[in-house]
């Protein structure tokens, strides 16, 4: 009698574990804010754990400076928002890793690897061994005598070093340090419906770079960064509006851009006029971004036989302005919408989708799908 | 794509693996001390009790000698009570007055002197051939020598007169038919003449059948 309720405790135990997994918390230190995201796993999908995207009180540098502060901070966080466990995925920030694209020929008897080593040897300062570097091949469907390409990420081994031993201080475990377009393609393969094989561009728009991001299929076959972001924005704003940063982020939090022409809410028309000249005085600089963007879509191009892009996704802390992607939209001849990061999970209709947790919410997802 | 070194990641395992192996080793010597002291206080505890019980051994022993040497006391006062008992048992007074009752017949002997003695004397333990006595065993004496043997002798000497040699003759004889007397001798006899008849004088020893008096 009491081994059979023994089991079938057990049973319930076991069926329960199984039936929900907490996946590793999605850790990013963004410019201006720290993002944390947790998934759960289920039978019919997965499910949102916790989210929190909480801008910094003395900013990222001094935060990243006091492994004790961070501690706090992430024990905080963890109390407030939930968050289970202390498995984390992370990333480097942007300013201490670079990201190549690196087309190579491989010799035979030599292996991508021993080549694209010896390649990079040739090109950092220094000598490799200072060095981290990973990489990912850009296309597998190489015929023999063609180049290959992989995208390269490379940083100082002392930087990465002292960024693993700043989470393991604060009482964090790293389970991988990714970069932010692989985190972006797992969000997006796990995240859109009917994906497959077309060409998508992910325009992450964050702080003072943006990055765009071109998928193939499950292929990142391209990563760039650009000098655009929101700070660039503002500060023309404020120029050319003769206004303070905190009410150009107030203007743009609040109102958003809205190109001139377009249909609005007519009980709105006074908004729809300062909206219409907040995109008027920002057009130059979003010319400019759209001016990559068509290089990058060139490149997309070639690199897959004449297949153009099919849709942009916008994420990052630009894409949280009302009207960026008809803005977007207006330029460019592709269609543009915001990437919800959560769409493509269960009950997503009860999240505020939140363009900024798109890296954090991508991390988040290793292991949790069938992308490595 | 993971940027963490390899090297980085297997000195981090292997730390975890130290760090685990010392807490696992600080634990058990934490419970090794914990059941240590629980043993240290348990033995405490059981010694006390031990040494408690020995102490109460030790009452005991003593009083365990103490109770023995009552009981010799109480053995040497049982066995003296004993040899008293002895002494002061025997052949009864009366028993002997009907005994030499029964023996007289008619007027024919008559007694002027009669005396009883009762007496012990030490002697071998072997008892003699002629049983005139019984022996009493001392108690005391424990050596390698044969114990000494406290023989009593009851025996009785009558002074009398007879008219002849033939009642005198006939008196004794009447007297060894008696189960209470053991032996009879004559010691002496001489006859004594007055002015109008003649007489025997006479000196009787008379030994006690002792074993069947003190029966």
């Amino acid at each position: 009698m009491l081994a059979a309720i023994l089991n079938n405790a057990g049973g319930w135990i076991s069926a329960g574990t199984a039936a929900s997994r907490h996946g590793p918390i999605g850790l990013e230190f963004g410019l201006y804010r720290i993002r944390m995201v947790q998934l759960l796993k289920r039978p019919d999908g997965l499910y949102l754990g916790a989210c929190a995207s909480i801008p910094y009180t003395g900013g990222r540098e001094q935060l990243l400076a006091s492994p004790r502060q961070l501690a706090g901070l992430l024990r905080q966080l963890c109390k407030t928002y939930g968050f289970k466990g202390r498995d984390v995925v992370t990333c480097l920030q942007a300013n201490v890793v670079r990201m190549l694209l690196l087309r190579y020929a491989v010799p035979a008897g030599q292996s991508d690897a021993e080549v694209i080593v010896q390649r990079m040897s040739e090109r950092v300062e220094g000598e490799l061994a200072d060095y981290v570097l990973d990489y990912m091949p850009v296309r597998t469907d190489v015929r023999e005598g063609q180049e290959h390409s992989a995208l390269i990420a490379l940083a100082r081994r002392e930087d990465v070093v002292e960024y693993l031993e700043l989470l393991r201080k604060a009482g964090m475990n790293v389970l991988a340090l990714e970069i932010g377009p692989v985190a972006i393609r797992r969000l997006v393969t796990a995240a859109l419906d009917n994906y497959a094989e077309e060409n998508l561009m992910v325009i992450t728009m964050g702080q003072t770079q943006t990055y765009m991001t071109v998928l193939s299929g499950r292929r990142l076959i391209f990563d760039r960064e650009v000098d655009f972001g929101e700070r660039r924005l503002v500060e023309r704003l404020c120029q050319e509006l003769e206004m303070s940063e905190s009410t150009a982020h107030q203007l743009l939090d609040a109102r958003g851009l809205r190109a001139d022409g377009e249909a609005g809410l007519q009980d709105l028309a006074v908004s729809d006029e300062v909206t219409t000249t907040v995109f008027e005085v920002l057009k130059p600089v979003f010319m400019e971004l759209v001016g990559e963007i068509n290089k990058a879509l060139i490149y997309t191009a070639s690199e897959t036989r004449g297949k153009t892009v099919q849709q942009v996704y916008l994420t990052g802390a630009v894409a949280c302005w009302n009207g960026i992607a008809d803005i977007l939209n207006g330029l460019l001849d592709i269609p543009v919408s915001v990437l919800d990061p959560m769409a493509g999970m269960q009950g997503s209709k009860n999240h505020d989708p939140d363009p900024r947790v798109g890296v954090a919410t991508g991390l988040a997802m290793r292991g949790l799908v069938g992308d490595e | 794509m993971d940027l963490i070194p390899q090297d980085y990641r297997d000195r981090l395992r292997i730390s975890g693996l130290i760090k685990r192996f010392t807490f696992s080793a600080a634990g058990m010597l934490l419970l090794s001390a914990l059941v240590y002291a629980a043993f240290g206080i348990a033995i405490s505890s059981d010694s006390k009790a031990i040494q408690a019980l020995e102490k109460k051994k030790a009452i005991t022993s003593q009083q365990r000698l103490v109770l023995e040497r009552l009981q010799g006391e109480h053995q040497g006062m049982a066995d003296k009570l004993a040899v008293l008992e002895r002494l002061r048992g025997g052949a009864v007074a009366q028993d002997m007055f009907i005994a030499v009752d029964r023996a007289l017949d008619g007027d024919s002997v008559w007694f002027t002197s009669w005396s009883f003695l009762r007496a012990g004397s030490a002697a071998p333990r072997e008892p003699q051939t002629v049983n005139t006595g019984y022996f009493i065993v001392i108690p005391q004496g424990q050596g390698s020598d044969p114990q000494p043997a406290w023989q009593i002798k009851t025996h009785m000497e009558i002074k009398g007169q007879a008219s002849d040699h033939a009642a005198l003759s006939e008196f004794v004889r009447r007297l060894l038919d008696q189960s209470q007397i053991a032996d009879v001798r004559v010691l002496n006899t001489r006859q004594h003449k007055y002015r109008q008849a003649t007489v025997v004088d006479f000196e009787l020893a008379v030994v006690v059948n002792s074993n069947r008096a003190g029966a």
